[in-house]
């Protein structure tokens, strides 16, 4: 990647580090939403060549804003929005760059260039740790010719950045309309400071009694509104500043408990109440003043009142929170980021395959959502999400450009469902190796709703070995044998070795990757060979439920799953819907209500959409238990 | 004590110059009243283990043989000492690191389906002890992200309600806390903050009964936490207010400068092991609480190019192992650091680490297969006899729990139990 200054002058030699925001003097002075904007055209690349923007600070945390495919001769100015603080800055990368390995001298070890030199031309991947097999540190390595001679001379693909922009605070006017709502009844000066227009203490009550309904989701009761007020009296008789004075009172609203707990009777809840419950389910927030006005008209308990509202808050924007919420929950992607996969035995990991697979989760279910798609597609599904990163990491051909659509799978993908998503294979594996003891359990736990017991106290664990001699089947086989360890197992492993078939990447396998013994592999990476791994042992993704159906790899599987378990999946998805909605768990007592959910839902195919109202109908979530 | 301390000796002793008035025992009138020496504990948990064959000898009792990392700890053989066969019962959890939450509690099944947590031994420690000083305990820790579910930077310390304190990061900051005055506008603003505070849970006490009116039972029970919280919060302001008056130890040293590049996670240990012994010397608290972690970063140690994570889950690869090594020997010799700077601080007939309980640990046995049995378990200084390796049964694990309860002993609290124990630990 190089600097073109005047579009002619390819001369010169830039390091990426030149390119940060804040080598140019751009520092922002004050915390906000930024708009970030480069121009940029790919160079010599007759192979797509990624462009990514990334914000990053001296902590060294690091956020991919957004990745842009560039073919051969593209130029364009492609932007991302971000929320910036002053440490923060922003600068451009590449990715996916034929760096023609053919030419002598390319790569160089890392003691060979000074600090500086080490990040020019950043390009991931770009011979990582790879000569004669010996292991480098995970820094980026650059072409000889574009650090000597400049991009004039540079023989391979790259990136050619004419400008870099940054705009903001981006803001819909001053003060903010948040600040405005906050201070009711308050005029702000052209500066954007407050004027008082009478007492203070009048001032205070007018934002208190602003804040209370809103912050208690229900009309104040009386005397509410006078009892935090009031807190503001001390300050104001002090002379203190405004702000300062109502600061008291604003905080104790938001420290009280009308405001933390969502309380109410137990049995049927008032219209509030079950605003309040419905846009905490679908929103997370607070319910906005359509919902307040029908609570207050006393309509909102009327059933198709209540869908109405449903089928609006489900198509506002604010809906993403529920959905990355509650996969975030359901399929444990919050932990997402707890492990790395190892560089070595994973060199094709990077920021933008990361990126891509959380996106393809959440908009796999917004689909569901959206298109009342019914719970089977959790199972399988004849389509998913994909960028061209994820589908050259899925093997799925046709998919060009960065940015994520809905694909159809070949008829005989492995892909399909939330199983074989890479994000819930990533997070059901550790960095290095995957168990099919860990991945059993998510299964039975997770979709199908039947956790196992815990383990005995004194069951082992299960040391994983990467040196290619023995396989994790090989070591589980023992316990296996053992009748104890059987009754338990026999139900777990199934689903796991189903799984074995896709590494802690969610890469598809058909050996295992292995730090020492094995087959140097075939592939290429980047188009060169690939030195980091060897290909281990062949992986047995096959096995036989506990009901006695046998499989011989994952297709198999999801169609058993298809086959016997649909009704049990939408059992589970559809109480861990109503857990999520309602913050309480299922109790015994509430099971037959629940069975008669699935039922009504069975009708229409378990549509998700369709799920998701039943379940706002439902008592389960219009009572409040006792 | 019985002699006032002559300044001279304590600045030549304490490793670190302190400008006087500091210690009361400095000032002969109330040496003569003096009070015993106050009790400490410290407790560190590197949180990915340590790599069991490079740790533990094969030969329990005093004549142990060496072994890799022992060997760094070698000056401080006499002043710690190692055990094995120690863990929490029923440590299975959520998932594979569940049990950093339950380290210090030995609550079960960690983050599993209904699941809350108990106090941690720190702050059983601390709440007893009260604002006898500055601070009733600090947190600290090395990891600055915070947590998703915005529970605040992660530590293994927790309320008797299950809550999560979160851990200070910044030496910077918290040396400001301890040590810096601040000038009169910031300690009067401190001041009003403390009394807008005290306003606001007056205002809420105001309104319990109105709430506990429209409350059902269920509710009422968690109203009656939360007014536990709000009386708490009221007692601590009191404190604190209290502290604001006093003024802070001055001690004669440049405030740190914080590591803030994520990589250097030794440096941000060391750091903190620096800090301690002018923690527990200034008596600015009685109870420390360190949680060791870095999960995203490579980090800055020559010859190591993996996560520390990752290299914990070495899968027995012998090239990820001797880096594992690496990173393990840096950790292993920050607390020995810790040792060395705690036995250098001269108080009373001995050290500070006379004084102090120092646990240093982790809550997994064995990092690559994420075994929560075995831990390895240090327990150093706190007038212990120590000098052994004393080996439980390593199919049947003797309670943690049981180490605490002495730890607990020795801060002079009336503790018959915690947790998962069925006594005190005596070896």
């Amino acid at each position: 990647m190089f600097v073109d200054e005047d579009h002619h002058n390819t001369s010169g030699s830039f390091s990426a580090t030149n390119l940060r925001s804040d080598r140019h003097g751009f520092q922002v002075a004050h915390s906000g939403l930024y708009r970030v904007t480069v121009d940029a055209y790919s160079y010599q690349a007759s192979t797509p060549v990624t462009l990514l923007l990334v914000r990053a600070n001296p902590n060294g945390d690091r956020t991919l804003l957004g990745a842009f495919d560039l073919l051969n001769g593209e130029s364009g100015a492609f932007e991302a929005t971000t929320f910036l603080h002053p440490t923060d800055y922003v600068f451009p990368e590449v990715a996916d760059l034929d760096w023609h390995t053919d030419v002598e001298g390319f790569y160089a070890p890392i003691e060979d260039w000074s600090a500086e030199a080490q990040v020019v031309a950043a390009g991931k991947g770009l011979g990582r740790r790879l000569l004669n097999n010996r292991v480098y540190h995970p820094i980026f390595y650059h072409p000889t010719e574009i650090l000597v001679d400049g991009a004039a001379t540079y023989k391979g693909e790259g990136v050619a950045v004419r400008s870099l922009a940054i705009e903001g605070p981006l803001l819909d006017g001053w003060p903010p309309p948040s600040t405005r709502r906050l201070f009711d009844g308050i005029e702000f000066d052209s500066a954007g400071d407050l004027k008082l227009t009478k007492d203070p203490y009048e001032h205070v009550l007018d934002v208190v009694s602003h804040l209370v309904p809103l912050a208690f989701r229900r009309p104040a009761e009386a005397g509410e509104v006078e009892a935090f007020a009031s807190l503001a009296r001390p300050a104001i008789a002090a002379e203190r500043e405004f702000v300062d004075a109502v600061r008291v009172p604003l905080r104790a609203v938001l420290s009280a408990p009308q405001f933390l707990y969502h309380d109410d009777q137990p049995g049927e809840l008032d219209d509030f109440a079950l605003a309040t419950r419905l846009s905490y389910f679908v929103w997370k927030s607070l319910p906005d003043e359509e919902l307040f006005a029908a609570a207050r008209e006393g309509s909102l308990s009327q059933p198709e009142v209540m869908a109405r509202h449903v089928e609006r808050m489900l198509d506002d924007d604010k809906a993403q929170r529920f959905i990355g919420d509650f996969v975030g929950k359901w399929l444990r992607l919050y932990e997402i980021e707890l492990t790395s996969p190892d560089e070595r035995l994973y060199p094709e990991y990077d920021d933008l395959l990361h990126h891509a697979l959380q996106e393809e989760t959440r908009l796999f279910f917004t689909e569901l959502v959206k298109s009342d798609l019914g719970v089977r597609n959790l199972i399988d599904s004849d389509f998913t999400f994909l960028n061209r990163r994820l589908a050259e990491h899925y093997g799925i051909p046709g998919v060009e450009g960065q940015h994520m659509r809905k694909v159809s799978l070949p008829d005989d993908s492995v892909r399909g469902g939330v199983l074989t998503q890479a994000s819930v294979l990533k997070v059901t594996a550790n960095g290095t190796t995957t168990s099919p003891v860990f991945r059993g359990s998510f299964v039975l736990s997770n979709l199908l709703g039947r956790p196992p017991n815990p383990p005995p106290a004194n069951a082992g664990s299960v040391e994983p070995d990467i040196r290619g001699a023995t396989t994790i089947r090989e070591i589980l086989a023992s316990h296996r044998r053992d009748p104890t360890c059987n009754v338990c197992h026999r139900a777990i492993d199934p689903p796991g070795f189903a799984l074995e078939a896709f590494d802690p990447t969610g890469g598809f396998r058909t050996r295992y990757r292995s730090s020492g013994e094995g087959d140097t592999p075939t592939g290429t990476l980047y188009g060169r060979p690939i030195l980091e791994y060897k290909d281990g042992p062949p992986v047995d993704s096959g096995g036989v439920t506990p009901e006695g159906s046998s499989f011989s790899g994952i297709a198999e599987y999801k169609r058993l799953l298809l086959a016997d378990e649909e009704d049990q999946v939408a059992r589970h998805f559809i109480s861990q819907l109503v857990v999520y909605a309602t913050g309480a768990e299922i109790g015994f007592a509430d099971r037959d209500e629940l069975s008669r959910l699935v039922a009504q839902s069975r009708e229409g195919g378990y549509g998700v959409r369709t799920i998701i109202h039943n379940v706002t109908k439902s008592p389960l979530f219009r009572e409040r238990q006792r | 004590m019985n002699q006032p301390l002559d300044r001279r000796t304590f600045l030549r002793t304490s490793g670190v110059a302190l400008a006087l008035p500091l210690l009361e025992a400095m000032s002969p009138a109330l040496a003569r009243a003096a009070k015993p020496l106050p009790r400490r504990m410290v407790t560190v948990c590197n949180a990915l283990g340590l790599h069991p064959p490079s740790l533990f000898p094969a030969t329990p009792g005093r004549e142990y043989e060496t072994t890799e990392y022992l060997e760094l700890l070698r000056d401080h053989r006499r002043d710690y000492t190692l055990f094995s066969g120690l863990s929490h019962h029923d440590q299975n959890g959520r998932q594979a690191h569940s049990s950093e939450v339950s380290w210090l509690t030995a609550a079960r099944h960690p983050e599993l389906a209904g699941f809350r947590n108990t106090i941690s031994v720190d702050q059983l420690a601390a709440g007893e002890l009260g604002y006898v000083t500055r601070f009733p305990s600090l947190v600290l820790g090395t990891d600055t992200t915070v947590q998703r579910s915005a529970k605040g930077t992660q530590s293994q310390s927790f309320t008797r309600r299950g809550v999560m304190v979160p851990s200070e990061t910044s030496p910077a900051n918290l040396f400001a806390r301890m040590f810096l005055a601040g000038d009169a506008d910031e300690v009067e603003r401190q001041k009003r903050d403390l009394g807008d505070g005290r306003s606001i849970l007056d205002g809420l006490n105001s309104q319990r009964k109105a709430l506990d009116r429209r409350a059902s039972a269920a509710d009422r029970g968690r109203l009656d936490s939360y007014f536990e919280a709000v009386r708490a919060a009221e007692k601590g302001i009191t404190e604190a207010r209290a502290w604001l008056d006093r003024p802070k130890p001055r001690v004669d040293r440049e405030p740190p400068v914080d590591v803030r590049e994520r990589r250097d996670l030794i440096g941000r240990v060391q750091l903190l092991m620096d800090l301690i012994p002018l923690i527990l010397q200034t008596d600015s608290t009685r109870v420390v609480a360190v949680m060791i972690q870095e999960l995203r970063e490579v980090p800055k140690i020559p010859g190591v190019s993996g996560t520390h994570h990752n290299l914990s889950h070495h899968g027995q690869d012998p090239n990820k192992i001797v880096q594992l090594r690496k990173v393990e020997t840096e950790i292993v010799k920050c607390f020995g650091s810790l040792l060395e700077q705690l036995k250098g601080c001269g108080e009373g007939d001995g050290t500070l680490l006379d004084q102090t309980a120092v646990l240093f640990g982790s809550n997994l046995g064995n990092g690559n297969s994420h075994d929560t049995r075995n831990l390895p378990i240090f327990l150093a200084g706190g007038g212990f006899d120590h000098g052994r390796y004393v080996a439980y049964d390593e199919n049947d694990n003797a309670p943690l729990s049981n180490l605490y309860v002495t730890m607990l002993q020795h801060m002079e609290l009336e503790a018959a139990s915690f947790g998962q124990s069925t006594g005190s630990l005596s070896w």
